[in-house]
């Protein structure tokens, strides 16, 4: 097995852990019995039984999580294990959503099919989208903004050491359920909010 | 303090990575132009007088043409062979590809191979070149089975072969592998998942056979098939990476399974056939090495939406091998144009039952039935029932149907050897596949027959 696909099984393996440790029964365990129950399942969820490991299932039907994916995934199944709150705020969070969100909305219709240009293509190589999204990256640090240029530095260095199968530097950004993860996330929040500032507002 | 050196940190890994990945990009670089198909060698295998046969032209207007057309089944190992791909190999032998199912159909689907030997005049045994089981270990994720399969020259030799997989059992070919051979097909490496689509990374159809641009890259004309549908093409380099993507026919919905026609350095032909009313195969012209694709236009090649092949030769005519628009899959023909595609005229039937197998009674249409077989393989014209038996039980099933005779000739191969025979391959009849060898006499004298 070589790296890249010891990386794409590892994303869904932690896809898999992730929801496990939230059972009350785990969340009930002491720190050193919690590691060893996820080591346990890690191993369980990689090791192909009957030729094919449950991770290896789950990347034939979803293929690889991009390195943005794998980054979130770690860090959420780091600090249930661990029992401590996640490095990031909602702030930093739902920036990062409501960019992937656009992205999103950006990339998949066109390379899908819908009009003539395919903005995936650009993923090959393309000077402009690095330098947008370094541009991107440099600005949102001004802001006070962190988690959105880790995610971009991780996928641009990950894209330059072809860490993933992909040569593509959109498939190391984004994913199908990370954009729908993250559509969700954004619509729920505006939606939210919109209404909170509908209700704030005094009857006319 | 710790702020200030986490954001120092942070602006040292943005700054480090996008450096990278530009330094990686600023090499990213591919040039556009074809590399020309190797040229003809005039000396072709001499062909044995007694070896030669004459075939019945049309109608009986031209006289019969000399040279040799000749005619082979595959080797069958029990399993119903599909979609084959031919490539020829160093040493003048023509390797086939095929996917053959068994009774589970994709399942059980496998990727077979054999190798026809000009100077012996016959296929060797099949081999099974891959299948779900080792496909699966080798991609490490599940597959539903594998699809058709395209073999390719790579640039620095290696023998190359795409096929498709499935990621659910119900969808075929829906992404792409590939198995690099460096000792002509005997033995590959593991295959290797060719990530094409950024949605749930499947939805590409592989059917045509790739081209080379000037600078060894390879063009891999494939199918786009989620949500939408539209013909692109996959650049390679020389490892086998995706470099780079192009849509052609501007989106166009209606081209289906492209070919690519290399006809000069900077000039090539697109093909495809069409999913609309028209029954006519589009064509999509490039006069800048690729750069660019002009729209989809209507061509003067007429197919009933059913899968062709084409062959640019090097003195400039073009081959076709395709089905008819009025016969439907029951008729098959090669045709051929002189003056770049503009128009076309059949060189030969190589299939025709259109409508004899309708109202056949069961006996009569098993008649029919062994007749095809034995004019098909020389090796079956003398045989005896016992021998024909085999053959008989696999395509029976496949052509009598609800009580009827059904033919059907398609997803049709063809490449031209060194020597300058053309070898064509077909699916016959959801069964077997046939190969048809001509050599170049026979070709010529075709195409230079009078209208």
């Amino acid at each position: 097995m070589n790296h890249t696909d010891w990386l794409g099984l590892s994303g869904f393996a932690l896809a898999s852990l992730w929801p496990v440790l939230h059972l009350p029964y785990i969340r009930r365990l002491d720190t050193p019995r919690r590691l060893l129950f996820a080591a346990a399942g890690y191993v369980l969820v990689m090791v192909p039984l009957f030729g094919l490991s449950l991770a290896g299932w789950l990347r034939g039907m979803v293929g690889d999580l991009s390195l943005t994916s794998v980054l979130l995934l770690s860090v959420a199944v780091y600090a249930r294990l661990f029992k401590v709150t996640s490095p990031w705020d909602a702030r930093e969070r739902s920036a990062l959503l409501g960019l992937l969100a656009v992205l999103a909305l950006l990339l998949y219709p066109f390379a899908l099919g819908l009009g003539p240009l395919d903005p995936y293509r650009s993923g090959y190589g393309s000077v402009g989208l690095l330098l947008m999204l370094a541009l991107l990256a440099l600005w949102l640090m001004r802001r006070n903004f962190y988690l959105t240029p880790l995610v971009f530095a991780l996928a641009a260095a990950g894209w330059s050491f072809n860490l993933l199968e992909s040569t593509n530097l959109w498939d190391y950004l984004i994913d199908a359920p990370l954009a729908i993860y993250a559509l969700w996330v954004t619509i729920k929040v505006n939606l939210l909010y919109a209404l909170r500032r509908k209700r704030a507002q005094p009857d006319a | 303090m710790q702020e200030k050196s986490r954001r120092l940190a942070l602006l040292a890994l943005v700054l480090v990575a996008f450096a990278l990945a530009l330094f990686k990009a600023s090499s990213w670089h591919f040039g556009y132009g074809f590399r020309l198909p190797e040229s003809v060698q005039q000396a072709a295998v001499p062909v044995p007088e007694s070896k030669k046969f004459r075939r019945g032209t049309r109608g009986g207007a031209n006289p019969a043409p000399t040279g040799r057309l000749e005619t082979h089944f595959l080797p069958d190992n029990g399993r119903t062979a599909a979609a084959v791909s031919l490539v020829e190999l160093k040493d003048g032998r023509v390797r086939a590809f095929w996917r053959a199912a068994g009774r589970a159909g994709a399942a059980d689907a496998t990727i077979n191979s054999a190798v026809f030997d000009p100077a012996a005049n016959g296929w060797s045994e099949a081999q099974e070149v891959s299948g779900r089981a080792a496909t699966l270990r080798g991609l490490h994720r599940q597959i539903g089975g594998v699809g058709d399969p395209v073999a390719a020259r790579a640039a620095n030799g290696a023998l190359w072969l795409f096929y498709g997989t499935d990621g659910f059992a119900a969808r075929r070919s829906s992404a792409i592998a590939l198995m690099s051979s460096q000792d002509e097909g005997i033995h590959w490496s593991a295959p290797r998942r060719l990530v094409t689509t950024p949605f749930l990374d499947f939805g590409t159809r592989i059917k045509a056979a790739p081209f080379v641009y000037a600078d060894g890259t390879m063009g891999l004309p494939v199918q786009h098939r989620f949500i939408t549908r539209f013909p692109e093409i996959l650049r390679l380099d020389q490892t086998g990476k995706v470099i780079d993507k192009q849509r052609l026919a501007a989106g166009g919905r209606a081209a289906l399974q492209p070919l690519v026609l290399v006809r000069g350095e900077k000039k090539a032909l697109a093909l495809s056939r069409a999913d609309n009313a028209e029954r006519h195969v589009l064509s999509m012209a490039t006069d800048d090495g690729g750069r660019h694709w002009q729209p989809a236009q209507k061509s003067g090649l007429r197919n009933p939406d059913a899968a062709l092949a084409v062959l640019a030769l090097q003195d400039g005519p073009l081959l076709a091998v395709l089905n008819d628009p009025e016969r439907g899959r029951e008729s098959l023909s090669l045709r051929g144009s002189v003056d770049g595609g503009a128009s076309w005229r059949e060189l030969t039937r190589l299939e025709e039952m259109n409508g004899l197998g309708a109202g056949l009674a069961e006996p009569q249409c098993l008649e029919v039935i062994v007749h095809l077989l034995r004019s098909s393989d020389p090796a079956l014209r003398d045989a005896n029932a016992a021998q024909l038996f085999p053959r008989l039980a696999a395509v029976r099933p496949q052509v009598l149907r609800q009580g009827a005779c059904h033919f059907e000739f398609s997803d049709p191969a063809m490449i031209r050897a060194g020597n300058g025979d053309i070898h064509i391959a077909y699916t016959w009849n959801r069964t077997f596949i046939k190969h048809l060898r001509i050599d170049q006499q026979w070709l010529t004298q075709r195409l230079q027959e009078p209208q």
